[in-house]
């Protein structure tokens, strides 16, 4: 079965006069019809910039500049703003952080949801009022009809959220981007949403790509995970695989930073300085953090196959070493 | 959840707001005249008067009473309708206010509309389209228009367009002087001349209008220009920008996001444009002989007619005050994080 | 959920395309004088138009200084039989219905329009920022009660309450003066005000308090450093502001008395003429203002996009 979304080799720079940042190395991956799978990474790493660049959300200075990303089997690099215009929030929806800063402050959300199901289905502005309605109870959102007059100031953070979800699900899509949903709510909320969000996409069949930096939302919630570094995909595989065999010396440092690792024993890993971006080599782009690494790093990484769709960008995967 | 609700309380206590700076108006009002060494009696007798004159004058000032009464019974005076008289024509000013206040509110609304309609436009567009030729031509002029003192320019119009090309009429008032002026109905000049049924009047008007709105229009929209540029360009950036774009709306549905959340402050730069052109229209009304209450207020000022330079400064104030109140109210109909309590 | 929240929050669609945190020296480490410099240079090497309108103000200061020096003639001179005429190889900008040299008088008046608008900005200043940091930290009704006071002022059209408070106080160039710092003092008092507020509220205050740190001295560290940026933007805007200002009270007829060289009596002699032609007494002090206002205002906006960019 062709997958739903596959993303080859993707480059992304930031062009300034002075510079040019690499921020996007040949990201590989692909999601699945009906699977949720994880894109974990530090600030910087180049996780939410996959998203927007895979769904023509950048502007200059930043550009793709190499690799494609297919949508059911379409081309999305490159295609005309109107076309993408089509698929973005009615196929391939998209959610972010700080929703209330998303949201027009001037609008209801009632409004607000009715636009995003009209924009992509003509029809009257009742038949959009009742999908808005539905999706609003479906959200979570107590007394529908009288809360869509609200304004997203009177909304919580974790309210809005939902009401960004709805706006997501409204037209059913094929494909869910969620950058960091969950960041900046409360701890309780942030399980809440989590589990509307797989409610919402089991119950339609959507597949959802979670962009996160929080182990614990992958561990309880993606099927499978991409670990991102510097730009490119450095480990991906199944959830509970990767964290019972991590291969790549960075996810190794990611989980062993977990508060439960380092209880059970496990020694912290030092810090270590973001990549510069700027000035990347061809090889290994964490050679210079990871205490493997040898002369030989810098030569062109390989990608290493472990196994079940498990698959390390290393010289010197754990196995090996 | 109730907005209009909301908006009520808000009317309300806003217009509240304004009495406490109403007084404050009247105050700054009364206390001009009494800011320099002269006895206020003779400033607003006038230089010729007789000393019985001043006398009289000074009585019904009440200047040997405390400061506080006298400001009463200006005050009461004030609200009665009688603001004194010019020592200069002999007319109340109540009268000279009645018959020129029009005039000058005709031509700063038409300059403030014309000056918003060329500044948001192009401060739109521009904002829109960074870096573009219209962004970079409209950051020149826009330069150009607030560094250029607003009376100087109309002198240069007048001059080229006048003098060198005759395209416009002499700056000699609102009409031709060879034209009988229409009968005075609501004393605004375009409006008594249709209801007097005379089009070659009003055309006159028209023609007359041209020079002082440009003017108008030049300097005070490159300011409403420069500023909605700066708006559009702060929203843009928003992630709810970023958002809309992500969910698919269409260019026209974001443009529309763009302006409906730059107008809290457009608004607010209309409002503040409309009480800079009641500051311009002194010098738009010196230069082309309007006859407005801005020239009747310099005079005054310049004439040391001083029972009509407080009641103008009294209205003057009284009318920004409004403004402001207007745009408030029409911003917190836009916007419901303003009464959002 | 301020658009700056939102540049901070690490978005990669930020408008200078940054990525990776900074890390590197520490810019505090370096001597002050050394650091200002490199600012200054910094700021003159990136922006065109502010170097520009540095140049322009630095150009009209010299003016003003060498102007005795400089111009051909006397400004107040009377050349009886030589009134109205055009510019000329002896008077390039021409001469006045009275008889006087136009350029000698432009480049006279500079003196006078300087000195009014950096003393006035300066007074207002002091005078602003005092206000502003009494009414922070005083709070409660001193604040409001100055507040409304500043909106009764600010509620005046500038021009006629200058115009009419010069006329009655009926002196010349201290009134000037006096009106336009007094103009001045609700801007800076309002932006040293909320930044105060803005400071009181902050956790290190609080912090700081706990230590027996007094509050005032707290406000006084942190207030003025960080509110000098802003400071220096409306400083050179007011600046704009106040030249053009005292031109147009002295073409009202009002504050500077003839035959004192100033840019707006000038326009305002001259302006007569321009009915029937004469324009080099209307034209040339003009471009004087347009040209020393533009560049303030250039230098203003460079200094903005320089020190707040991204904000307005």
């Amino acid at each position: 079965m062709a997958p739903l979304l596959e993303v080859d080799d993707l480059h992304t720079h930031i062009v300034k006069p002075t510079s040019t940042a690499r921020a996007l190395n040949g990201v590989t991956f692909t999601v699945e019809e009906n699977e949720i799978v994880g894109l974990i990474g530090e600030t910087g790493a180049g996780k939410s910039l996959t998203a927007w660049s895979v769904t023509g959300l950048i502007e200059e200075p930043v550009r793709v500049t190499a690799g494609t990303a297919r949508f059911k089997g379409r081309e999305l690099i490159g295609m005309s703003e109107s076309e993408l215009r089509r698929i973005r929030g009615d196929d391939v929806a998209l959610i972010v952080q700080n929703p209330r800063g998303s949201l027009d402050p001037l609008t209801t959300i009632g409004r607000q949801m009715e636009v995003a199901y009209r924009v992509h289905h003509g029809g009257s502005r009742r038949a959009a009022r009742e999908r808005a309605l539905e999706i609003l109870d479906a959200v979570g959102i107590p007394d529908p009809a009288r809360r869509a007059k609200a304004y997203p100031h009177e909304l919580s953070g974790g309210m809005a959220q939902r009401i960004l979800i709805g706006i997501a699900m409204i037209n059913r899509p094929s494909l869910l981007i969620a950058d960091e949903p969950t960041t900046g709510l409360d701890v309780t909320v942030q399980a809440q949403i989590l589990d509307l969000i797989r409610d919402q996409t089991a119950e339609i069949g959507s597949s959802v790509l979670m962009i996160t930096h929080d182990l614990g939302v992958v561990a309880h919630f993606c099927d499978r995970v991409c670990v991102m570094f510097a730009g490119r995909i450095v480990e991906s595989g199944p959830v509970d695989q990767l964290f019972r065999d991590p291969q790549h010396p960075y996810t190794r440092s990611l989980i062993d930073s977990t508060p439960e690792r380092i209880l059970a024993g496990a020694r912290p890993p030092r810090a270590g300085q973001p990549p510069d971006l700027e000035n990347l080599g061809e090889g290994c782009h964490y050679a210079y953090r990871c205490q493997f690494a040898t002369e030989g790093c810098r030569a062109p990484v390989p990608l290493v196959q472990l196994g079940d769709r498990h698959e390390a960008l290393c010289h010197f995967p754990e196995g090996t070493r | 959840m109730n907005f209009i609700r909301n908006f009520g309380w808000y009317a309300v206590k806003r217009t509240l707001m304004v009495v406490p700076l109403l007084f404050g108006v009247s105050l700054v009002a009364f206390f001009i005249i009494r800011l320099g060494d002269v006895n206020p009696a003779v400033l607003i007798a006038g230089p010729t008067a007789s000393a019985a004159e001043i006398e009289q004058v000074a009585a019904e000032l009440g200047l040997e009473r405390p400061l506080f009464e006298q400001y009463r019974t200006y005050l009461a005076s004030a609200l009665s309708g009688d603001l004194g008289e010019s020592w200069i024509t002999g007319r109340t000013v109540s009268t000279e206010l009645r018959n020129r206040l029009p005039v000058t509110l005709e031509l700063i609304t038409i300059g403030t509309v014309a000056s918003v309609i060329v500044g948001l436009l192009l401060g739109f567009v521009a904002g829109m389209r960074e870096r573009s030729l219209v962004d970079h031509f409209l950051r020149v002029s826009t330069l150009g228009g607030i560094s250029m003192p607003i009376f100087w320019l109309g002198l240069l119009l007048i001059y080229v367009v006048f003098f060198l090309t005759d395209l416009a009429p002499p700056p000699l008032g609102r009409q031709s002087l060879m034209l009988a002026t229409p009968e005075f109905r609501t004393g605004l000049p375009l409006m008594d001349a249709l209801l007097d049924g005379r089009l070659d009047v009003f055309w006159s008007m028209v023609r007359h209008l041209m020079l002082p709105v440009i003017t108008m229009a030049l300097v005070i929209g490159a300011t409403i220009a420069k500023q909605t540029r700066a708006s559009v360009i702060e929203v843009r950036n928003t992630s709810m920008v970023r958002y809309a774009r992500a969910i698919g709306m269409p260019q026209w549905r974001i443009w529309w996001l763009v302006l409906h959340n730059s107008l809290p402050s457009v608004i607010t730069f209309i409002a503040i444009a409309y009480s800079l052109q009641l500051g311009g229209s002194v010098l738009i009304e010196l230069i082309f002989s309007w006859g407005g209450i801005g020239q009747l207020g310099v005079n005054a000022i310049q004439r040391a007619d001083y029972a009509v330079v407080q009641a103008y400064v009294f209205a003057m104030g009284i009318l920004a005050a409004a403004i402001y109140l207007v745009a408030d109210l029409i911003i917190a109909s836009i916007d419901p994080r303003v009464t959002f309590k | 959920m301020s658009a700056t929240e939102d540049h901070a929050a690490g978005s990669p669609l930020g408008r200078d395309g940054s990525l990776a945190p900074t890390s590197g020296d520490l810019p505090e480490q370096q001597p002050v004088l050394r650091r200002t410099l490199r600012a200054i240079n910094e700021f003159l090497r990136s922006d065109l138009s502010g170097t520009l309108g540095v140049v322009l103000i630095a150009a009209w200061l010299l003016v003003a200084v060498l102007a005795p020096v400089i111009a051909p003639f006397s400004p107040v001179e009377v050349f009886g039989d030589r009134v109205l005429e055009a510019p000329s190889s002896v008077h390039w900008f021409g001469t006045d219905i009275n008889g006087m040299d136009v350029f000698s008088r432009t480049l006279h008046a500079a003196r006078l329009d300087l000195q009014i608008a950096g003393t006035a900005v300066l007074i207002s200043l002091v005078i602003g920022v005092v206000l502003g940091l009494l009414t922070g930290y005083l709070g409660g009704w001193v604040d409001m009660l100055v507040l409304r006071l500043l909106d009764v002022l600010q509620a005046f059209p500038a021009l006629i309450l200058g115009l009419a408070i010069v006329a009655a106080l009926q002196r010349g160039i201290g009134s000037v003066i006096f009106v336009i710092a007094f103009l001045d003092i609700p801007i800076y008092a309002r932006l040293i005000r909320a930044e105060t507020f803005r400071i009181r509220e902050t956790n290190y205050v609080e912090a700081a308090r706990a230590l027996g740190n007094p509050t005032w001295r707290i406000l006084l560290v942190h207030v003025l450093p960080n509110s000098l940026p802003p400071v220096v933007i409306q400083s050179a805007v007011r600046m704009a502001w106040a030249v053009k200002i005292t031109a147009s009270l002295a073409f009202v007829g009002v504050g500077i008395q003839a035959p004192t060289p100033e840019w707006g009596s000038m326009i305002r002699v001259g302006s007569d003429g321009i009915m029937t032609g004469v324009w080099w007494p209307t034209v040339f002090p003009g471009l004087a203002v347009v040209t020393l206002v533009l560049g303030l205002n250039l230098l203003a906006d460079a200094l903005q996009s320089y020190l707040r960019p991204g904000g307005r």
